[in-house]
C-alpha cells in the first residue's frame, strides 16, 4: 500500500517536473537577446511607433545606426519569415559591423518576433542552429517557423479577407508577408505589420529591404523583387552584381498580389521596397532530411539530383548553397542597392565596414561577435 | 609613278571607307522603347539608355492606333515573356504578340529602324518569349543580344544570318551601354 503511494507521488513529481522544464523553455524561447555592434547608436521597440504592439510577443528590437549627418535613410528587415535564416542572420552580421557615416540606418533582425518563438516540428524543423566562430567557439542561433506561434495569435479565421478585397487562405493572417500594409485594430500580426509601416511613415525612410530564402524549385529564386517605383535601384544595382559575376533575377512586384512588403508598403509609402531572396533547399519540399546541418551546409543529395535534372531555378550542386553563400548574396545586394540610391539620390547613404562577399564566404563566423550561453 | 600610287592609295582607301561606312549600322535619337512580353527586360533596358543619356520614351503596352511614328527616329522592341508580367497587364500571351506585331508593321510602314533585344539571358528563352521574337524578326534591323541568351542553340546568330541584319552582341546586361553608344554615336 506505502509503495503504491510512494510510487504515484513520485510519478505526480515527476509530471510536474516535466511541465516545469517544459515551460520554461517554451518561456525562453519567447526572450531574445538584445544584440549590440559598434556602430549602434540607439535600441528602441517597435511599440514606439505603434503603442498597440507593446508588452506583446509581437514587439521587436529596431537597431537605430544614426549617422547624425543629413542624408537617407534605409529598413532593413530579417525574419519576416522565421524558418529563412538568412535573412535573419544577414541583418545580425550588419549590425555587428556596420557603421554609419551618412544618414540613418534601422535594422529589424527579427521582424516577426512571435515566429522566432517556435518552430515547424511537423516539418522536422531544427530548434537551433550554430555558426563556428574563430576562436573555437560557437553562437547559436534560433530557427524558428514561417508564422506567428498559436499562443500570440489563435485562432485564425477559415479566409482571410485581406483590406485590399484579396481573399487569401486563413493561416496567411500569421503571415507578416501578406499582412501588409497592416491594420491597427486587426488581428496581431496585422498590427505588427501596420507597426513597420507606421516605424517608415514617420521617420520618412527611403528605401525598405525585406530578406528572405526560398526553395530551389520555386521560380523567384536568387531575385530582387522590386515594387515599380524602386525598379530603377534594383536594376542598377543587379547590372552591379553582374559585373562582379553574382547572377541576380529581376522581378517586378505584380500589381495584383496583395498583402506583400513589396507591394503594400510600395503603394502606402514614399518609400522604395524591395524584396530579396536566395535560394536555401532547407525551405523545399524535394528536401530528404531537415536538421543543422542542411541549414547551415544547404547541401542536400536530393537537390543535387534535381539540379542535374534542370528542376531547379538556382546554380545548385555538390556544394551546396551554404548559409554564408546566402547571407553574402544577400549584404551584398544591399551593399550595391545603396550605391545605386547614392548614384540616383542628393540624400546619401554612407557605411562603412560592410563585410566583403569573399570574406563572407571564407568566413562568416568572423563577423559575428562572441556571446555568452 | 609617285603620283599613281597616291591616287591609288586615296582610291583604296575610299573605296575601304565605302565599304565600311556601308556595313555600319546606325541610328538616331529619340528612340522608342516598348516590351514585347512584359518580362523586366525592357525596364532593364530604360535603366541603360538614361545611363548613356540617350533621348528616349517608353511605353511597356504601347498599341500601333496610339503609335505616333513621326514622333521618334527607331523603335526597340525588348523581347521577354514573363507570366506575371502579362497577367499584371490582364493580358495572355496572343494578345501581346498581336499588339507588338501591328505596333512592328505600322513602325515599319513608317519607315522606322527597328531593333530587337534580348537582354535577360537563358533563364528568360522559352516558348513564349522565342514565339515572341520570331512573330517580330521579320520586321527587325539589327538585334542586340546578350551572349549568354544565344549561347545554347545560337538562335539569334541564325536569324540574323538568315536575315543578313546586323547583330550586336554584349556580355553583361551594363555593356548593352558600349552597344548604345556606338549604334547611336553617344
Ligand atoms: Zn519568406
Amino acid at each position: 500500500m506505502k509503495r503504491r503511494i510512494l510510487a504515484f507521488i513520485f510519478y505526480i513529481l515527476g509530471v510536474i517536473a516535466v511541465c516545469i522544464i517544459a515551460t520554461v523553455s517554451f518561456i525562453s524561447m519567447k526572450i531574445n537577446p538584445v544584440l549590440n555592434g559598434p556602430g549602434v547608436t540607439e535600441t528602441v521597440k517597435l511599440s514606439n511607433w505603434f503603442e498597440g504592439i507593446k508588452n506583446t510577443n509581437m514587439d521587436t528590437n529596431v537597431y537605430v545606426f544614426d549617422s547624425g549627418v543629413e542624408g537617407g535613410s534605409i529598413l532593413i528587415l530579417g525574419g519576416t519569415h522565421a524558418n529563412e535564416p538568412a535573412g535573419i542572420l544577414s541583418a545580425i552580421v550588419m549590425l555587428e559591423n556596420i557603421k554609419v557615416e551618412t544618414g540613418k540606418v534601422f535594422i529589424i533582425p527579427y521582424a516577426n518576433n512571435s515566429a522566432i518563438s517556435h518552430n515547424d516540428a511537423m516539418e522536422g524543423a531544427p530548434e537551433f542552429y550554430h555558426i563556428d566562430l574563430p576562436d573555437g567557439s560557437t553562437r547559436d542561433f534560433r530557427f524558428g517557423s514561417r508564422r506567428t506561434n498559436p499562443t500570440d495569435q489563435w485562432p485564425d479565421p477559415t479566409l482571410y479577407n485581406h483590406q485590399s478585397g484579396s481573399t487569401l487562405g486563413g493561416g496567411e493572417v500569421s503571415n507578416l508577408n501578406r499582412c501588409y500594409p497592416g491594420d491597427p485594430d486587426g488581428y496581431p500580426t496585422e498590427k505588427l505589420a501596420y507597426a513597420i509601416v507606421q516605424l517608415i511613415k514617420n521617420e520618412k525612410v527611403d528605401i525598405v529591404i525585406d530578406m528572405h530564402e526560398s526553395s530551389p524549385e520555386y521560380p523567384v529564386n536568387d531575385a530582387i523583387v522590386f515594387h515599380q517605383n524602386a525598379a530603377e535601384l534594383a536594376i542598377t544595382a543587379q547590372m552591379m552584381l553582374e559585373m562582379d559575376n553574382i547572377q541576380i533575377r529581376l522581378e517586378e512586384s505584380p500589381v495584383n498580389l496583395r498583402g506583400l512588403s513589396h507591394r503594400e508598403i510600395g503603394d502606402s509609402t514614399d518609400a522604395m521596397v524591395l524584396l530579396l531572396e536566395v535560394a536555401n533547399p532547407s525551405q523545399g519540399r524535394l528536401r530528404g532530411k531537415t536538421d543543422e546541418d542542411l541549414v547551415v551546409t544547404g547541401l542536400d543529395k536530393f537537390y543535387v539530383q534535381a539540379a542535374k535534372e534542370g528542376k531547379l531555378y538556382a546554380p545548385y550542386d555538390e556544394n551546396g548553397y551554404p548559409i554564408s553563400l546566402r547571407v553574402a548574396r544577400h549584404i551584398t545586394t544591399i551593399d550595391y542597392i545603396i550605391q545605386s540610391w547614392n548614384m540616383m539620390s542628393e540624400k546619401q547613404i554612407l557605411i562603412d565596414d560592410i563585410p566583403s562577399y569573399e570574406n563572407l564566404i571564407n568566413d562568416i563566423g568572423s563577423f559575428l561577435i562572441e556571446h555568452e550561453g | 609613278m609617285k603620283k599613281v600610287s597616291v591616287v591609288f592609295f586615296a582610291l583604296a582607301i575610299f573605296f575601304v571607307g565605302f565599304v565600311f561606312a556601308e556595313e555600319v549600322f546606325t541610328l538616331e535619337q529619340p528612340a522608342f522603347i516598348t516590351s514585347a512580353g512584359q518580362s523586366p527586360g525592357a525596364l532593364q533596358m530604360t535603366v541603360v539608355c538614361k545611363m548613356v543619356k540617350l533621348d528616349y520614351t517608353f511605353e511597356k503596352l504601347m498599341t500601333a492606333d496610339d503609335f505616333d511614328p513621326q514622333a521618334y527616329n527607331c523603335a526597340i522592341f525588348v523581347v521577354g515573356a514573363s507570366g506575371k508580367g502579362l497577367g499584371a497587364a490582364g493580358i495572355d500571351i496572343d494578345e501581346e504578340t498581336a499588339r507588338v506585331v501591328a505596333l512592328a508593321q505600322k513602325a515599319k510602314d513608317n519607315g522606322l529602324p527597328i531593333v530587337l533585344t534580348h537582354l535577360e539571358g537563358a533563364a528568360r528563352r522559352g516558348a513564349s518569349s522565342d514565339l515572341l521574337f520570331n512573330e517580330l524578326s521579320p520586321f527587325a534591323d539589327a538585334l542586340f543580344i546578350k551572349e549568354e541568351s544565344d549561347a545554347a542553340d545560337q538562335m539569334f546568330s541564325n536569324i540574323a544570318e538568315e536575315k543578313e541584319i546586323p547583330i550586336f552582341f554584349f556580355e553583361k546586361t551594363a555593356d548593352l551601354k558600349n552597344v548604345i553608344s556606338e549604334v547611336f554615336g553617344l
